[in-house]
């Protein structure tokens, strides 16, 4: 004969038990959670760079300081500047580096060309092919943007206004902005107003002139 | 112990991820910066774009009429006469109307000077054979036929010769020649942003291109000048409509004009790529509305390529600025990287010429090209911008111009 009682538990006692049970692997979990994030934390802290990826063909071997990353990626990184490679048997290999500065994103943006000239591997597969394309549009759009970047002198030029006898246009020469102003006229005695018009015209759209060379010519 | 439970709960679900801690996102969308400034969609004016005047219609291109009701009665009159002698040489008639229209009004009457109803200062030997075109008065018909005969030859093979007179930039080359190039007229083309391949086409010459747009119009721009009188000083030109631009009245040019507010077949690539983009960068993928329109209409929104049906591609916001205006409904579409089929209609089409890409060069509407983006150079209340899209990132938008000569090449419609 059994005596059943000892295996029998009180209801109320064996919910109590669960539940005990549930908060103590809770606590254990969220405290993993916990430890993780932090350690996580503490290993990328320095991390404070991103680096977005995108290369083509899409099955290239991308290394970042001997790392191997997706070619269509984003990661984080210590700010400086790493050697990067890029590398698909039959393409030519992509050497070079990449700066990445603090709380910012650099992008690495290539496609690898075929050592064959005549090599048809981009109009036979029209996937990579687009991706191809899209990496040239962003570079493209990087590099408009790092040539004008947020400099208000490119809102207002090139400027055309041949009523006024004025044509003012801006170009950059390294990190200096030169600004030129062409005077629509072959008469000497138009010339004070002309710049006066040509400085006004700065002026009014909120253009510090000192921080800009200003050069004048005309007819 | 369950409200422990449910505050555990709480805090783990609110969390912040640790990448949040380590890095202050930074996304990718850095034009949202920029701004248009002088944009103004309802206010744009239209102008014509490059290469075009007026497109066989009696207007200039502020709308002011060319020929009266007695020149119509006049031209309609002496047609037949230029046609055969313009067909006995080859060239179109509509130069020697102009000339006719230009020298003595299409009169059949011979100046006092000698040199005819067509002056032709040529073939009176500098002046010496003042007797040429003489007695001074109305002629004859068979007279005004001879003398319709002569102007043609002369045309073909002194003005003209060597010149491709089915081409716009051969016609306006003629019309420099004949009034005579001027070293001052190329240099006035050049200060206007020409260059020297415009310049030496007569662009300067207010005799040529004489109320061809604002520029070139004395009431808009004082310093457009004119030499009236032979070695005399340059003064402010007259409103006599230049010979090209009543060429291109009489139908004689290829070119485009006319405008509408909507950009579809207006001619006008400059109002029709401000119309179809946005005015500002940070829009994504999603097109305005007149662009999604437009690439239904002119065929690009059932394109296989899925980003190119919605616009967000360099080459389909190029493609349909061109077809939607009427300037080129047959602009090929689609591809630029690996000289794809787009890359290869703008290069090797014969449709398009280099120009220098450089502010002051170039005109609204010219396309810069690189082996792997397209775009195109626009101007909005006279400052130059760069209309674009890019593909898989953002439709077709309106941006600030720069310098990208290193890597780009600059191309102007010419025409079919």
């Amino acid at each position: 004969m059994t005596d059943t009682s000892l295996f029998r538990f009180n209801s109320n006692e064996k919910q109590k038990r669960i539940f005990r049970y549930s908060i103590i692997s809770f606590i254990i979990i969220f405290l993993g959670i916990i430890i993780f994030f932090v350690v996580n934390t503490i290993i990328n802290i320095d991390k404070t760079s991103e680096i977005r990826i995108l290369v083509a063909p899409s099955d290239s071997t991308v290394t970042i300081d001997g790392n191997t990353y997706k070619t269509d990626s984003t990661i984080k990184i210590k700010p400086g500047t790493y050697n990067v490679k890029i590398e698909k048997p039959g393409f030519i290999s992509y050497h070079g580096s990449i700066k990445a500065n603090d709380s910012e994103t650099s992008y690495l943006y290539e496609y690898l060309n075929e050592e064959n000239e005549n090599g048809t591997f981009y109009k036979d597969n029209e996937k990579e092919n687009l991706i191809a394309q899209r990496i040239s549009d962003l570079n493209a759009d990087i590099f408009h943007q790092n040539y004008t970047g947020t400099d208000p002198i490119w809102n207002i030029t090139p400027y055309y206004n041949y009523k006024e006898g004025l044509k003012i246009t801006a170009e950059k020469e390294n990190d200096n902005i030169i600004i030129k102003t062409y005077l629509l006229t072959c008469i000497d005695e138009d010339i004070p107003n002309l710049k006066q018009k040509a400085l006004s015209y700065l002026e009014e759209n909120k253009i510090n002139l000192k921080n800009y060379t200003i050069k004048f010519s005309n007819c | 112990m369950k409200k422990l439970a449910l505050f555990l709960v709480s805090i783990l679900i609110l969390t912040p991820t640790a990448n949040a801690f380590a890095l202050k996102e930074k996304v990718w969308d850095i034009f949202d910066l920029e701004h248009i400034y002088y944009y103004d969609p309802d206010g744009e004016k239209c102008t014509p774009s490059s290469g075009s005047v007026v497109s066989g219609e009696n207007t200039l291109y502020n709308g002011e009429t060319i020929f009266t009701a007695d020149d119509q009665n006049r031209l309609a009159e002496n047609r037949p006469i230029y046609e055969r002698a313009a067909n006995n040489y080859g060239i179109p008639w509509q130069v020697i109307a102009v000339m006719h229209f230009r020298e003595t009004r299409l009169r059949r009457f011979n100046p006092a000077n000698g040199q005819g109803i067509y002056q032709l200062y040529s073939y009176t030997g500098g002046g010496s054979n003042e007797n040429a075109f003489l007695p001074a008065g109305e002629v004859s018909e068979a007279e005004f036929e001879r003398q319709t005969e002569l102007a043609a030859k002369l045309t073909k093979e002194k003005y003209g010769a060597g010149l491709n007179l089915n081409t716009d930039d051969g016609v306006k080359t003629l019309f420099f020649r004949y009034n005579g190039v001027a070293n001052a007229y190329i240099a006035q083309a050049r200060s206007l942003g020409f260059s020297e391949a415009e310049a030496n086409r007569g662009e300067g010459s207010p005799y040529v291109m004489n109320l061809a747009d604002e520029k070139r119009d004395a009431r808009n721009n004082p310093n457009w000048k004119q030499i009236k009188t032979d070695n005399g000083p340059m003064t402010t030109a007259n409103l006599q409509p230049g010979s090209f631009v009543v060429y291109s009245a009489l139908g004689g040019s290829s070119g485009y004009s006319s405008c509408s507010n909507n950009g579809s077949g207006n001619g006008n690539l400059n109002q029709t790529a401000i119309n179809l983009a946005w005015p500002e960068y940070g829009h994504g993928l999603t097109a305005r509305d007149t662009y999604k329109t437009a690439l239904s209409d002119v065929g690009l929104s059932t394109y296989g390529d899925p980003y190119a049906r919605i616009g967000a591609s360099c080459d389909a916001f190029v493609a349909t600025v061109f077809r939607y205006s009427g300037v080129d409904p047959n602009f090929t579409c689609c591809g630029i990287r690996g000289h794809g089929a787009t890359w290869n209609y703008v290069t090797n089409s014969g449709k398009f010429e280099e120009v220098p890409n450089r502010a002051g060069s170039l005109k609204p509407g010219d396309i810069r090209l690189s082996e792997g983006h397209i775009e195109m150079y626009i101007e909005v209340n006279g400052v130059g911008k760069i209309a674009s899209a890019s593909y898989g990132e953002r439709t077709g938008e309106i941006g600030t111009f720069y310098d990208n000569s290193a890597t780009f090449k600059a191309y102007r419609w010419k025409g079919n």
